[in-house]
């Protein structure tokens, strides 16, 4: 049944930001026993999906990104309950993330749109807020168990604190338990290759992609 | 006294001119950039102009022998030779208009107590003999009644030049009534000038000013040379953070910008630069640093702290071409990025005494914000990015001959006014806010910043055209600015409706269309009347600072008190940004 009725509806529902329709939706597919991952893989994924189109092409702006990703949330929302009873557990979560505006900046609206869309694709996701210290960052991403360490610069001046990062993880012989992202104004590919991180995205949208490729889950 | 009503094209400036003034003056009046070379002597035909309506006037000879020479039919006038008789429309021919960047340079000017801090006294030294010489030192201290002045090291070798058997004229410039800089052969009181100096990170403006009696003898201004490093101040800090070479390179070109202005304002005046002897400097906190060469690492990072606020003045030798034993008094900082260039628009404004709930507003780069609920001030800047002034944009210019600086609809679609004669060669700030403003009207564009066309780009002429990424870097500039405004209201407890008075300053100074303004949401809608143009206000207020010293005491002690708000440290900044990022007026 991959071409319900609805799944196109959970699209649009998200493509137009609508949390209402977003949660209805939801709680009528549950209702008509269609499987979960499907719901969220055939229905509601691809409107995020046109979603990151039409904010890379300039159609979608800010406010409509912003929009949809609560859209989606508040599907995800409804979907929960269920997610925890699956066996696989695929996109319910798809990974554990701790994220922050990295020390000595205090820039958050790109960073809490990549927290916003990371959850909306399943993630868990503890936001620290910004001017976050370089062992806070590890310090949470080791309690809450997290796969990933996700650090965000607007300013090249403080974008050097994303390397004391990944040194800081060496030292205390934590390197290879999570993986690192960088994002941020300034921050570029050569950049994280630099410092050795393990993915980088140039917007938001892009930063989901990166998460996913560096978990294996492309 | 009767006046008439001019209009000059191809700007579609009005201005207003009494009966028999010479034309030239009027355009020079009115800031509308038109060179005159041979200095108003009918000589050199430069400041050609077309008579399109009203009385052209009837040439004397000499005129009409130019004018012959130049093969103009009748109805065009030199400026210098024409009279005002009449309602006239005026075109400035392109021969006329000057190539060269006149970004705005008048600002609202008050009036100040000319009481510089730097003057010039005519003494005599009286001759001495071998009975009991006096020293050379002590014949010029004897002069001053009151505590003595302190002697700058260079006086002791310049009174060497004087033949202590004659009775001398000699002329000591005295500043602050604490030090004398320099001793001058001769009777020299008259040429006593200042420079006051905008020194504003896209655009630096000179005003050439005469002590004596507080007059503007010269402008000059141009693009800053700092530029090369980026547009915006973050990516100086930047550059300068990482490299101290590139601190000193920095440095160096805010002074060559500076110093060529100097000399050129300098040349139009017919002053020598060592004639000028004291320099003020208002730029902002980042600019003030790297005029200084000071490092800018505590500006790099929160929570962007200045190195200073208010400086004792600081000898010009080495930095300014001016008088080598000179001085350069820097416009105070107010804190973090708000910096001395508000704390002389606030000078020029006089906030003070103004009413009691008002808003300051500098439409530049860094969009910095000042509001004023009774006796206290709070600040704050909003990085908004250069695209008020042209740059980051595909097609942004600044306010310079080629800009397209207003837009209207005529019958056929789009009418642009372009800067000087000639072709649209980009947009500058107040053209960008007429583009959108129509194009919001006719549907071109919708509230959200949506260019609802397949090309998604508004074509204005051949070549010319806002993208849907132009629009975006407006919007996030207009949004930056329109969060600071509402985040500084709720600070403050206030709504827009309890605002008596705006000022707008920066490089739109009049030319923005209020109305269009309002109607995009770059400022709140609100009645006309309570907005105030000021121009240039960080120029005007260097001038006051230059002519007197007591402002500069009030202008130190109202930077000191102002509280500097951060935008991010609340958790709603998030909420009213993206609020604000669509194109509408707004209220609160």
């Amino acid at each position: 049944m991959n071409d319900h009725r609805l799944y196109p509806q959970m699209a649009q529902a998200v493509i137009d930001g609508n949390r209402e329709a977003s949660a209805r939706l939801a709680e009528e597919a549950l209702a008509e026993g269609l499987p979960v991952q499907d719901i969220i893989a055939l229905g509601f994924l691809p409107g995020l999906d046109k979603v990151g189109e039409l904010w890379e092409c300039g159609d979608y702006f800010l406010p409509e990104l912003i929009q949809s990703a609560e859209g989606m949330k508040a599907a995800l929302a409804v979907l929960r309950p269920a997610l925890e009873k699956t066996a696989e557990g695929t996109v319910a979560s798809r990974g554990r993330a701790v994220i922050g505006t990295i020390e000595g900046d205090i820039h958050d609206i790109g960073k809490n749109l990549v927290s916003s869309l990371l959850s909306a694709n399943g993630f868990e996701v503890v936001d620290l807020g910004a001017d976050v210290k370089v062992d806070r960052f590890i310090d949470a991403a080791v309690e809450g168990k997290a796969d990933l360490i996700c650090l965000s610069a607007l300013l090249t001046t403080t974008m050097v604190n994303q390397r004391r990062v990944l040194s800081r993880l060496r030292e205390r012989g934590l390197r290879s338990r999570f993986k690192v992202l960088v994002g941020g104004a300034p921050v570029t590919q050569k950049w994280a290759d630099e410092i050795g991180a393990d993915g980088y995205g140039e917007n938001a949208t892009a930063a989901v992609r990166a998460a996913l490729k560096t978990l294996g889950k492309a | 006294m009767n006046h008439h009503r001019l209009k000059i094209e191809p700007a579609g400036r009005i201005v207003t001119a009494s009966e028999g003034a010479t034309l030239a003056d009027v355009l020079q009046e009115s800031g509308i950039p038109i060179g005159f070379p041979c200095r108003q002597r009918g000589v050199c035909g430069k400041c050609l102009v077309e008579v399109v309506e009203g009385g052209a006037g009837r040439p004397d000879p000499t005129e009409q022998a130019v004018l012959d020479r130049q093969n103009r039919p009748a109805g065009y006038r030199l400026a210098c030779r024409m009279e005002v008789r009449s309602p006239l429309t005026i075109r400035i021919t392109p021969e006329a208009a000057l190539a060269t960047i006149a970004p705005l340079t008048e600002g609202r000017r008050r009036e100040v107590a000319v009481d510089p801090p730097l003057k010039k006294f005519v003494l005599r030294l009286p001759r001495v003999s071998l009975d009991d010489p006096e020293a050379a030192a002590d014949s010029l201290l004897s002069k001053f009644s009151g505590p003595q002045p302190v002697l700058a090291p260079a006086v002791l070798s310049a009174l060497a030049g004087f033949d202590p058997g004659r009775d001398e004229t000699v002329t000591a410039v005295l500043y602050d009534d604490r030090v004398i800089l320099a001793v001058e052969s001769g009777d020299t009181a008259e040429r006593a000038f200042g420079a006051a100096v905008d020194l504003g990170t896209t655009t630096v403006a000179v005003e050439i000013v005469d002590l004596n009696d507080g007059r503007t003898v010269a402008t000059a201004a141009g693009l800053n040379g700092q530029v090369r490093y980026g547009a915006d101040v973050v990516s100086r800090i930047t550059a300068a953070h990482f490299d101290p070479g590139n601190l000193l390179a920095l440095r160096d070109e805010s002074r060559r910008t500076i110093n060529a202005l100097l000399a050129e304002a300098a040349r139009k005046a017919a002053i020598e630069p060592a004639e000028i002897y004291e320099a003020v400097v208002a730029g902002n906190t980042a600019m003030s640093h790297l005029f200084l060469g000071l490092p800018v690492a505590t500006l790099a990072a929160a929570p962007f702290r200045a190195l200073f606020s208010s400086l004792e003045p600081l000898a010009a030798a080495g930095g300014l071409e001016m008088n080598p034993a000179g001085m350069i008094y820097m416009a105070p900082n107010i804190k973090s990025f708000v910096g001395g260039d508000i704390a002389a628009g606030l000078t020029a404004v006089d906030i003070e005494n103004g009413p009691a709930r008002a808003l300051f507003m500098d439409l530049g780069t860094n969009g910095e914000i000042v509001l004023k609920n009774g006796p206290r001030l709070l600040a704050t800047s909003t990085a908004a990015g250069p695209a008020f002034e042209g740059m980051g944009l595909s097609c942004g210019m600044i306010a310079a001959p080629g800009a397209v600086h207003k837009a209207e609809l005529d019958g056929k679609g789009i009418a642009l006014r372009v800067l000087g004669a000639g072709e649209a060669k980009g947009i500058c700030g107040s053209g960008l806010i007429d583009i959108l403003a129509v194009a919001l009207g006719q549907g071109w564009m919708d509230s959200d910043g949506h260019i609802l066309n397949a090309n998604k780009s508004l074509l204005l002429s051949p070549g010319l055209a806002l993208t849907q990424k132009d629009v975006r870097e407006v919007q996030l500039a207009a949004a930056a600015i329109r969060t600071g405004m509402r985040m500084l209201l709720a600070e403050a407890g206030l709504n827009v409706s309890d605002l008596e008075r705006i000022y707008v300053a920066g490089a739109f100074g009049s030319t923005m269309d209020i109305e269009n303004a309002m109607r995009i949401g770059l400022i709140p809608t609100i009645r006309p009347d309570i907005i105030e143009f000021v121009g240039n206000a960080s120029l005007a207020g260097a001038k006051i600072l230059l002519l007197s010293g007591g402002e500069r005491k009030r202008c130190e002690k109202l930077a000191g008190s102002i509280r500097h708000v951060s935008l991010v440290q609340g958790e709603k900044f998030q909420d009213i940004f993206i609020d604000s990022l669509a194109f509408q007026r707004w209220s609160q």
